[in-house]
């Protein structure tokens, strides 16, 4: 069922710490994440840039926000436009494109989302989740067999 | 006219190429370590008792699936391997000392939980011609990654999309 529901818009600002975290707790070591002379005189970029492995947690981190703990997430795909770097005020822009039911407990949401500093989109990225349609928490979508769950992504 | 690509690169597209095994077990207080760098609240990261309203008890956060095939940034007994192997040796046999993600595309299945040995295997799908770039002039490439856990159940599948290039 196509949709077309504005998000609510969720705020994030970056700092050098909070880049070099994201990017150390996600074990990903590579200088320009985390190195800020490396990331300019070597790597030339404008300063060290946040890693995709955070970009990734913010983006779910925002949907799961807005949706709920038992939202489960099956797929997350982003471009990348312009790197973001410490002190960007980032913005999440979402827009739910699609929701599809499965069966009584069960959507499928697609949601669109516009990462935007400065009122410039930076990355555009699409998630696909499922949330459980009911009041009942044993319908959680985590409860479904991965078999099953694959089926629905495809 | 565009060089042609070298034969080592063309002999590695549709095929798996590297594999990773885990450097490390997957550990509830890494995944809460990254969970609090980002300040994602979820419960089902964090809360044993509030995670079984949702699931049998708490998972990773999905975000770090690949993190958990990387090693270890120094080691007492050994070199450090290289996460995504596959993309630095495309950089070396092409001589493009950077490389940056341009996009992503991620699909989460079996959950991955507290304990979970996660390996996984690297295929290049395809490199592009030369471009140029306002970093410098390069090529783009997409490598295709699957992630296991330990009972060889697929946790999930990554296409990540590559430029390589030289200032």
């Amino acid at each position: 069922m196509k949709s077309n529901k504005l998000l609510p818009i969720f705020k994030h600002l970056t700092s050098v710490k909070s880049i070099q975290s994201g990017a150390i707790f996600s074990r990903d070591w590579a200088p320009l994440h985390s190195n800020q002379d490396w990331a300019i005189n070597k790597g030339n970029l404008p300063n060290i840039i946040m890693n995709n492995y955070t970009l990734n947690g913010l983006l779910i981190k925002y949907v799961t926000d807005i949706y709920g703990p038992s939202t489960r997430i099956g797929k997350v795909s982003f471009s990348i436009k312009k790197p973001i770097c410490p002190d960007n005020l980032i913005e999440f822009h979402g827009n739910l494109e699609n929701e599809k039911p499965i069966n009584d407990d069960l959507s499928l949401l697609t949601i669109n989302i516009d990462i935007k500093v400065f009122d410039q989109t930076f990355s555009s990225a699409k998630v696909v989740a499922g949330v459980n349609s009911t009041e009942n928490e044993k319908n959680s979508p985590w409860n479904i067999g991965t078999d099953i769950w694959k089926s629905y992504l495809e | 006219m565009q060089p042609e690509l070298p034969k080592e690169i063309t002999k590695l597209i549709g095929k798996i190429s590297f594999k990773d095994s885990s450097p490390i077990l997957v550990q509830k207080g890494l995944w809460q370590n990254f969970c609090s760098a980002i300040e994602d609240a979820n419960p089902i990261y964090w809360d044993e008792s509030k995670s079984k309203n949702y699931r049998d008890g708490p998972i990773s956060h999905p975000a770090l699936l690949p993190s958990w095939v990387h090693d270890f940034e120094w080691h007492p007994d050994r070199k450090k391997i290289q996460p995504m192997q596959l993309h630095f040796h495309i950089k070396d046999l092409l001589e493009l000392p950077l490389g940056i993600v341009t996009e992503v595309e991620i699909e989460f299945y079996e959950p991955v939980i507290d304990g979970d040995e996660i390996s996984s295997e690297q295929k290049l799908i395809s490199i592009s011609d030369i471009v140029k770039t306002k970093l410098g002039k390069g090529r783009y490439w997409l490598i295709e990654v699957k992630y296991h856990n330990q009972k060889n159940q697929l946790t999930g599948k990554q296409n990540i999309h590559f430029l390589g290039y030289k200032k």
